[in-house]
């Protein structure tokens, strides 16, 4: 895959704001040797960028920038506000509320295991967690501080001038700010969940319904068509009829890969700890698990890009509650990454 | 290497050129218009082949005059830039087309002895003699099944492969998920009088209904290869298991039509198309393509025929392998990519492996290409979707070679 991803970085890299770390530099070997990040059970190993490899000192910066509402520009909001650790790293509304309140059309998604997704936002148009990061500080209804501006409040915080020295050897920059927050976001990792633990041999870590959901999961409701892998997901793009009765459907991934069968695609999102980060979908429409089932259920809202995935399962009641056991008990990891805010320089 | 391709993509541009003027120039009558809608499917499920049936896609050869391959342009050898000195000349590979205005063609099968070349599209198969230089419908009236959501296709018969001389095994993609077919024609070594009707097979496998192993059914069988004493079928029905099929050939007949490897299970990748047999007959090769909509994530993957066990799972960086086939000759693996993200991506492939990996070198790019297969001699047959022109009437699918060489 290699040829792959770097050719999707190559090309992300360009066209975001960080060309300028297309030169990777040699990876360091004590990468290898101290395990800053312990992966729980059932994730893979992550793949670091080359030019961005984790340390203890970068993670802790990244995490208190992730959580300092300074790099808005009333300093009221921070990445936290919408991806907020006790509401499963997103923020319990149906859309992102952002600087003076105000409401972008899309839901916001967690950022749990985003270190493995090989695209962000629902329509997928950042390939990496470093390209992704200082979109929302400059976005206009998000936190609304321009890179520079924000560059210069940061370098004003001697306790951030200070980190930088040390982890990057310069000030503050657009481009380490966003390598500081990216390598933190890799941190936020969910696994070990009673699903991971009954795979391992343990036969009693998951209830009877649960086992049955887990079947039919993987089985008769074909979940598993799209939420494939270890951390439940295709990395793709599916049509599954969410919002497709709207005035005006949200294109998804067709507005960015200008592909016809696209229409009305988002990208199939993640689903570990999936119980803690309601509502549901790119439009924040369904408030409960077992919303979502019954939209599975009846065969999503048909439409003429729907995937030929999607189709009337026939599930009886007890199935439809058995799934939604399967996601609320057997996908919630046994410690959940509820990370406090640090104290801030 | 850099620029050794772009020149190889440049002679190649030339040689498209050529051919879609060659394509431009046949003509063909069409009584129907190409895109159907999914709610007209069953209505065209029951329509009987009328007899003008195989005039809506008569395939036009091409003439001899025009097929004289163009001589690639003369490389300038930029020295300065050559990046290595191993860095072997690469002879200029042309195509040559041979039969235009096919429709989704999708399987290439060449049968022994006559060295006849039997290719499926969405209305039937089709018998190239590269002898005679004639192409003649063999087998017809098949329903017609629509594929992808924009772009489009309408498919019917896909994936071919001999069973033996003169028993031709045909995946077919006509019908709906569930009801799909996997039937075997008798075929003689001399193209027929009149085609025979798609029902007309000695055998007939499948359907694979929903049930436990296949939520939904499975469909659209799309690579067919045979060895190892079993007729071994690409499925892409039920996405959560990605199924290939089986069936047992004793005595000269094949077995019931089995669900047999679990390839999405066994990789967490989408989508077994493409299959061909090393050439040892010892491993069972799969192209798994992914999602056509994600670039890059094709896996070439190797399974052990005897138990269904996956030995090997490499990753390509191609988008939508459709093809693969190894040169008796050379032993080298090709593959095609239909590059469904980006067709100015997809082309014929050389797979070169290392031990645990893979890289794909371009020989020539191709406008979504799909099936490929040598003959004895080592001439590579392979199909082209192309891109449907202004006029409707005119498929802009086609069946090309490559001179032994490769
Ligand atoms: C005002 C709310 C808001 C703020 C503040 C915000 N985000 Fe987001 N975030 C969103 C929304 C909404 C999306 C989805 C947008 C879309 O898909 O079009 C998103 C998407 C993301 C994603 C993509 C997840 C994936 O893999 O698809 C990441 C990562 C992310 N945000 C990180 C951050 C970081 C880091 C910050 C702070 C610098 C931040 N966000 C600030 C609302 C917000
Ligand atoms: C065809 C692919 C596909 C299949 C099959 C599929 N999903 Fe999804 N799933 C998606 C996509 C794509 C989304 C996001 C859709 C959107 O927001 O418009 C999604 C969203 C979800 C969400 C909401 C996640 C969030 O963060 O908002 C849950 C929960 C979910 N699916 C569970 C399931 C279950 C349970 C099944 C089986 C009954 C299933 N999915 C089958 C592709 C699929």
């Amino acid at each position: 895959m290699t040829t792959a991803t770097s050719r999707i970085s190559a090309r992300t890299l360009s066209a975001g704001v960080v060309c300028a770390l297309a030169i990777s530099f040699s990876i360091s070997l004590s990468q290898a040797e101290e395990p800053v990040i312990k992966v729980p059970l059932g994730l893979p190993p992550i793949q670091f960028p080359e030019d961005n490899p984790p340390t203890a000192e970068k993670i802790a910066l990244g995490k208190q920038l992730y959580f300092d509402k300074r790099l808005s520009r009333d300093n009221t909001i921070s990445c936290a506000s919408c991806h907020a650790p006790e509401k499963g790293y997103s923020n319990a509304d149906q859309f992102a509320t952002g600087f003076k309140g105000q409401k972008g059309g899309r839901n916001s998604p967690t950022v749990i295991n985003a270190a493995y997704n090989k695209f962000h936002f629902w329509d997928g148009r950042a390939g990496s967690l470093e390209e992704q990061a200082l979109g929302p500080i400059a976005n206009p209804i998000e936190m609304n501080l321009t890179h520079k501006e924000a560059v210069e409040r940061i370098n004003a915080i001697p306790g951030y001038k200070k980190q930088f020295q040390k982890i990057f050897g310069s000030d503050a920059t657009e481009e380490n700010i966003a390598k500081a927050i990216a390598t933190y976001e890799r941190t936020i990792l969910c696994g070990d969940a009673p699903y991971d633990r009954f795979k391992a041999g343990d036969k009693k870590a998951l209830s009877e319904s649960a086992q049955r959901g887990m079947q039919l999961f993987f089985g008769k409701a074909a979940c598993s068509s799209c939420h494939s892998g270890p951390t439940f997901t295709d990395h793709a793009f599916h049509n599954i009829g969410v919002g497709m009765d709207a005035k005006e459907p949200d294109a998804g991934r067709k507005a960015i890969s200008n592909l016809g069968g696209d229409h009305g695609s988002f990208k199939t999102p993640a689903l570990r700890d999936i119980a803690r980060s309601a509502p549901y979908m790119h439009d924040g429409s369904m408030k409960t698990l077992k919303e979502v089932v019954d939209h599975y259920n009846k065969g999503g809202i048909p439409n003429e890009f729907l995937d030929e995935e999607i189709f009337k399962l026939n599930l009886t009641p007890q199935e439809v509650d058995d799934l939604v056991t399967f996601m609320k008990e057997g996908l919630s990891s046994s410690n959940y990454p509820e990370h406090k805010e640090p104290e801030l320089p | 290497m850099q620029w050794n391709l772009q020149r190889i993509l440049k002679a190649t541009a030339f040689c498209l050129t050529a051919a879609c003027l060659l394509l431009g120039s046949s003509y063909l009558v069409a009584d129907e218009k190409g895109d159907k809608k999914g709610d007209d499917k069953k209505e065209a499920a029951k329509e009987e082949p009328k007899k003008e049936a195989p005039k809506k896609e008569e395939p036009k050869k091409e003439e001899p005059k025009k097929e004289e391959t163009k001589p690639a342009p003369k490389k300038e050898e930029p020295k300065k830039e050559e990046p290595k000195k191993e860095e072997p000349k690469k002879p200029a590979v042309t195509v040559k087309t041979l039969v235009t205005n096919l429709e989704s063609p999708s399987g290439i099968a060449i049968q022994d002895g006559t060295g006849h070349v039997f290719v499926a599209s969405r209305y039937g198969v089709y018998r190239y003699d590269a002898k005679g230089k004639t192409v003649d419908l063999e087998i017809a009236g098949y329903p017609t099944d629509v594929y992808g959501k924009g772009p489009k296709y309408n498919i019917g018969p896909l994936g071919v492969a001999f069973m033996d001389k003169d028993h031709l095994v045909v995946g077919d993609g006509s019908r709906p998920d569930a009801e799909e077919l996997v039937r075997i024609y008798k075929v003689g070594d001399k193209p027929l009088e009149k085609w025979v009707k798609e029902d007309t097979a000695v055998q007939t496998l499948g359907p694979i209904k929903a049930g436990d192993k296949s939520a939904k059914g499975e469909g659209n069988f799309y690579g067919v290869a045979v060895g190892d004493g079993a007729i071994y079928i690409t499925c892409n029905g039920d996405d959560t298991k990605g199924w290939v099929a089986k069936s047992v050939i004793k005595d000269g007949k094949a077995g019931p039509l089995e669900p047999s490897i679990a390839t999405k299970e066994a990789t967490n990748v989408d989508a077994p198309v493409a299959i061909t047999f090393s050439p040892d007959g010892k491993e069972l090769v799969i192209g798994q393509m992914g999602e056509v909509n994600v670039a890059g994530d094709c896996l070439l993957t190797f399974y052990d025929p005897k138990t269904g066990k996956l030995t090997k799972s490499l990753k390509t960086g191609l988008n939508d392998i459709a093809g693969l086939a190894y040169s008796p000759k050379t032993k080298k693996l090709y593959a095609t990519d239909f590059s469904w993200v980006d067709a100015t991506k997809g082309g014929l492939f050389e797979l070169k492996i290392d031990g645990d990996k893979v890289t794909a070198e371009k020989v020539i790019s191709l406008d979504k290409p799909a099936a490929i297969a040598f003959d004895k001699e080592g001439n590579l047959y392979l199909t082209v979707f192309g891109t449907q022109g202004k006029d409707p009437e005119k498929s802009p699918g086609s069946l090309a070679v490559i001179k032994a060489g490769l």
